[in-house]
């Protein structure tokens, strides 16, 4: 039952979590009150900008978060369930708090349910050992029973599974190119059947044409194999060609919520449409687009109420004193869409505005700046 | 000012003015240093044979991935690198031993727009420089002055705030405009802008973008435009050229181009890149019609540089560089498929020659 | 006025960097302003011989009846001015030497790398004995040999820096923006570097603070000199400690120690003062976190 649809099962309940950094003068709120689900068999991206928290995000939730950063408050559930190998976290399936596991939990929760994948797989790759090393250096880690032999055999399998030929076992990380390293680095996350895994930016310093083959590849590789993946990436264009469910963050706070149909041919968000469109298309009518004027916050002036008005076409009264909550966009439904904004609080607005009202307004910003 | 559907100016084959730069094959090695000193020589072999024009007023992409060699172009354009072969012609006069002058009509604007800035320096400073140099402001008085007014035209207003900041205290959107602004005291010509936008938040690119096409439109620029992302391109650029490991391959009006794309891999190329429109028309993630990666350009394959990866290879293609076919409304491309230079042009889906 | 501004605003950076230049500013100042006070003649003899501190004599007198105080003072300026001296001159020929071999390349680099690597092998005590028994026994010779001895390890760490320097992207653009090559080494790249050039100041000063008074020390200063090294080699050949002179060999070492560890303190501060990025910003309120309209 876990294939291309996000199955109903959840698997990861990430409830209020807020981190913050201690700064020699002040405090940071890098993330405050993000909370969602996900699913098994289910691909989440997480979009955003720089300041908008998505990588402190993955950190809290994998809990590599040094000091001065801390998690303020939240919790992390995982609900693991019983495995068909005998490696089984916690021989139980209740939920447990990631963020209450005793180091010697926190070991086996790491690499054996979550696994992550760094942007720069140059800087994650032991420059010093062989990528068959590696591989190999977890399995020894995690499965102590596991002989040399099977240990082997399992790498070859690895790299086989993500493109790499099995002659390469013996490569070292700079005898590899770009793409192939960060191959290697998918393999090494893969390598203990972990339930979820977390990429952060994984295609970001790699050419277009290599960050497709490997983001077909990690589709194809969950349908095999039924894990879950957790995109974070700047590039709402690609999440919105693989991601089952998107979250966009803005200064910390999760802004709106939907599938990739939604979120592209409806977004509700001021904020949502803009960084849609701040993608120049490549087909369809040439047009001038704007972007969305301003640039992010520094989080250490966040604007007060809804931190996005200073530069929203949109913003009104409200939006200057009251932070807007997380709220299905239409009232009272089941709708999967959320949006974090007072145009959708009946408490503001008498109607709810479409997404050409929004298109209209960017286009006034458009005409009205045209010296810009 | 609105802006106007490329398709309705000057196509490429009929361009009102003079090219004001021009590149004739331009060729550059970077020999290594041998290890052997008997064996043979090796060089990275970064360009072969590029040949381009750039029109006042008009923009040029120039789009490929890593290794394709379009940094390097710029700089050999720029003159900070010199061509192994090749001739550089500005305004019809081939440029000289005077790199000064030269140089006064050519300005670069970098990618990582923190380290093109000096971080001991303030934005008056890094403004003063080639205003001074340039001797368009003779004391301090007329560079504030100067200054000020350039700034407004990168539209960092009020100028005043800005001019004692130092680069770490400006956003990256903001050093960008400093560094443009900075290109702009010289009164070039030409701006090179070697992936202006890559390492800025997405929402602040096109702004950025808008800044530089209409400093095109209001001073009549020669723009070049270097980017990997080929949609940018097309918004960008009235032309785009496309290069793969140190190879032209396809160029011509963006939009013909983009649209009819006849190089393999230029269609590589625009199927890879994302297309969100896809999702809405219900295809999947499109499978790439080629694998593999960009070669080293130490060892390069023969002939055709593509023909490794290359879906429709042909022997031949492995023998010689395919010459120029002209596919007509200015759109060229070097590929066997569509011709071999000699007169005959085939047709689009690659018969061969028997 | 705004210099005068900017300068308190740099001293009162951290903590290290006031307590490091409250030490030096007091030494030097005393080394300026001190002598000035003293109308008295240092080397003068007296008949109160070796004894302990009074308000007659400051911090006592020693074998020679001289005051001991006195000395100090006038020997404070001696000590500092040759420390820094040196040290300005070594600067000097390190980043000229460090900065040109960097930046240049080819034949330059060769030929200045060379002479770099025979300097930093030359031993420096035994050599600057050798050289003060032969030419002058003077101060002067001293401060020189040290200078001599000591510029090659900052030419060296600069000329690493340069050459990592010169591929930046503002060079390139400096070039590209008409920059002539002097400016270019002088304007763009050295004051990125000023916290290594500072820092090599201060060690060097260090260095040759130590060096001078252990040379004096040894007796190879020039006695008719007052200085604190010549001070601690009185004391020792009249065995000041044997005798319990304490005021006689302490409080020079002291000077020395202190100034030695004022100098180590500024050092360890002056990165923060070169590099415009560790700068602290005015800083922040703590951001009250906004609860949501739920």
């Amino acid at each position: 039952m876990m294939e291309n649809n996000p199955g109903t099962q959840p698997l990861l309940e990430v409830q209020n979590l807020s981190v913050d950094y201690a700064a020699s003068n002040g405090i940071v709120h890098a993330v405050t009150d993000v909370s969602f689900t996900l699913h098994r068999g289910e691909v989440l991206g997480l979009a955003g900008e720089s300041g908008s928290g998505k990588s402190t995000l993955a950190f809290a939730i994998s809990r590599l978060l040094r000091p001065p950063a801390l998690i303020a408050s939240g919790k992390v559930i995982y609900h693991p369930r019983l495995r068909a190998d005998q490696q089984q976290f916690e021989q139980s399936t209740l939920p447990v708090n990631v963020l209450d596991l005793t180091s010697e939990e926190l070991r086996s929760f790491r690499w054996n349910e979550l696994a992550i994948v760094f942007q720069s797989a140059m800087n994650a790759l032991n420059p010093v050992m062989t990528i068959g090393a590696q591989i190999m250096d977890v399995l020894k880690t995690h499965r102590p029973g596991m002989s040399g032999e099977a240990r082997k055999q399992r790498a070859i399998e690895l790299l086989r599974l993500v493109g790499i030929a099995s002659d390469r076992l013996k490569s070292y990380p700079h005898e590899l190119s770009g793409g192939m390293r960060q191959r290697a680095t998918i393999a090494i996350a893969l390598a203990l059947n972990a339930e979820i895994i977390i990429m952060d930016e994984p295609t970001t310093a790699l050419d277009v044409v290599v960050q497709r083959e490997i983001l077909t590849e990690i589709l194809h590789l969950r349908e095999q194999l039924h894990f879950s993946v957790i995109f974070i990436t700047h590039d709402l264009s690609l999440l919105i060609e693989m991601a089952d469910l998107i979250a966009i963050m803005y200064a910390g706070r999760i802004v709106e919520r939907g599938t990739q149909r939604d979120l592209y041919l409806r977004p509700r968000h001021p904020y949502s449409y803009g960084l849609i469109h701040s993608f120049p298309t490549l087909h369809g009518p040439r047009r001038r687009a704007l972007g969305i004027p301003g640039s992010p916050p520094d989080l250490r002036a966040v604007p007060l109420g809804c931190a996005f008005h200073p530069r929203c076409p949109l913003a009104f009264g409200a939006c200057t004193t009251h932070l807007p909550a997380l709220r299905p966009v239409t009232a009272g439904s089941e709708s999967e869409q959320q949006a974090a904004c007072h145009l959708y609080d009946v408490r503001f607005t008498s109607e709810a505005p479409t997404t050409q009202t929004i298109a209209a307004q960017y286009a006034a910003l458009a005409e009205g700046s045209g010296t810009r | 000012m609105s802006f106007s559907p490329q398709e309705a100016t000057t196509s490429g084959s009929e361009i009102a003015s003079e090219p004001i730069l021009e590149a004739q094959h331009l060729q550059k090695q970077f020999p290594l240093r041998r290890l052997n000193p008997f064996g043979p020589k090796r060089a990275v072999r970064a360009v072969e044979d590029t040949s381009l024009a750039l029109y006042p007023g008009r923009a040029m992409a120039l789009v490929g991935e890593s290794g394709s060699g379009k940094t390097t172009i710029a700089r050999m354009l720029a003159r900070l690198y010199t061509p192994t072969t090749g001739t550089l012609s500005f305004q019809g006069q081939p440029v000289g031993a005077n790199l000064r002058a030269y140089r006064r009509n050519i300005q670069l604007i970098f990618q990582d727009p923190f380290s093109s800035l000096n971080p001991v320096h303030d934005v008056w400073y890094h403004l003063s420089r080639p205003l001074k140099l340039y001797k368009h402001a003779r004391n301090n008085v007329e560079v504030t002055k100067q200054a000020l007014a350039l700034l407004e035209r990168v539209s960092m207003t009020p100028g005043e705030q800005f001019l004692h900041k130092y680069p770490h205290q400006l956003s990256g959107g903001q050093r960008q405009r400093v560094a443009i602004a900075r290109a702009l005291a010289v009164q070039p010509r030409v701006l090179l802008a070697d992936e202006p936008v890559s390492m800025l938040d997405v929402s602040i690119r096109l702004d950025i973008l808008n800044l530089l096409l209409r400093l095109k439109e209001e001073e009549q620029l020669a723009l070049l435009y270097i980017t990997h992302d080929i949609a940018s391109a097309r918004y960008f650029a009235e032309d785009t050229l496309v290069l793969y490991a140190g190879q032209m391959v396809e160029g011509g009006p963006s939009e013909e181009v983009i649209q009819h794309p006849k190089h393999p891999y230029t269609q590589l190329l625009l199927s890879a890149a994302p297309d969100p429109d896809r999702l809405v028309a219900g295809k999947g993630l499109a499978p790439l019609p080629a694998r593999g990666e960009i070669p080293s350009l130490v060892t390069p394959p023969s002939g055709c540089r593509f023909h490794p990866r290359c879906p429709s290879a042909m022997p031949v293609c492995k023998e010689h560089f395919p010459p120029r076919t002209d596919l007509g409304a200015g759109h060229w491309t070097h590929c066997f498929l569509y011709g071999d230079g000699s007169g005959t042009a085939f047709g689009g889906n690659g018969t061969t020659k028997e | 006025m705004r210099v005068l501004r900017g300068f308190w605003s740099l001293v009162t950076l951290n903590g290290k960097v006031m307590v490091g230049s409250g030490i030096v500013g007091f030494f030097v100042l005393v080394a300026i302003l001190g002598p000035l006070f003293i109308h008295q003649n240092p080397l003068k003899f007296t008949s109160a011989l070796l004894e302990p501190p009074s308000a007659a004599h400051w911090l006592g007198t020693n074998q020679g009846g001289q005051d001991v105080f006195i000395q100090l003072v006038v020997g404070t300026r001696t000590s500092i001015f040759w420390a820094f001296l040196t040290g300005v001159l070594v600067v000097i020929i390190s980043v000229t030497v460090g900065l040109l071999s960097g930046y240049l390349g080819g034949i330059v680099d060769d030929i200045l790398s060379l002479i770099t690597n025979v300097f930093l092998v030359v031993p420096a005590l035994p050599l600057a004995i050798l050289a003060v028994e032969y030419f002058a026994r003077t101060e002067l010779t001293i401060a020189l040999i040290v200078a001599f001895t000591n510029w090659a390890w900052g030419a060296r760490v600069l000329r690493a820096q340069t050459l990592s320097m010169r591929n930046r992207e503002f060079v390139t653009a400096a070039r590209s923006g008409g920059e002539r090559t002097w400016r270019l080494i002088f304007f763009e790249i050295l004051p990125n570097q000023l916290s290594i050039v500072a820092a090599s100041f201060i060690t060097t000063t260090i260095q040759v603070l130590l060096a001078v008074a252990g040379l004096e020390f040894l007796g190879f200063g020039d006695s008719a000199t007052v200085s604190w090294g010549n001070m601690l080699f009185g004391a020792y050949n009249d065995s000041a400690l044997l005798l319990g002179a304490w005021w006689w060999f302490a409080p020079p070492g002291l000077c020395i120690a202190l100034l030695g560890s004022g100098l180590a303190l500024l050092n360890f501060g002056i990165d923060e003062i070169a590099d415009p990025r560790l700068r602290r910003e005015p800083g922040l309120k703590v951001l009250k976190k906004q609860k949501a309209v739920a």
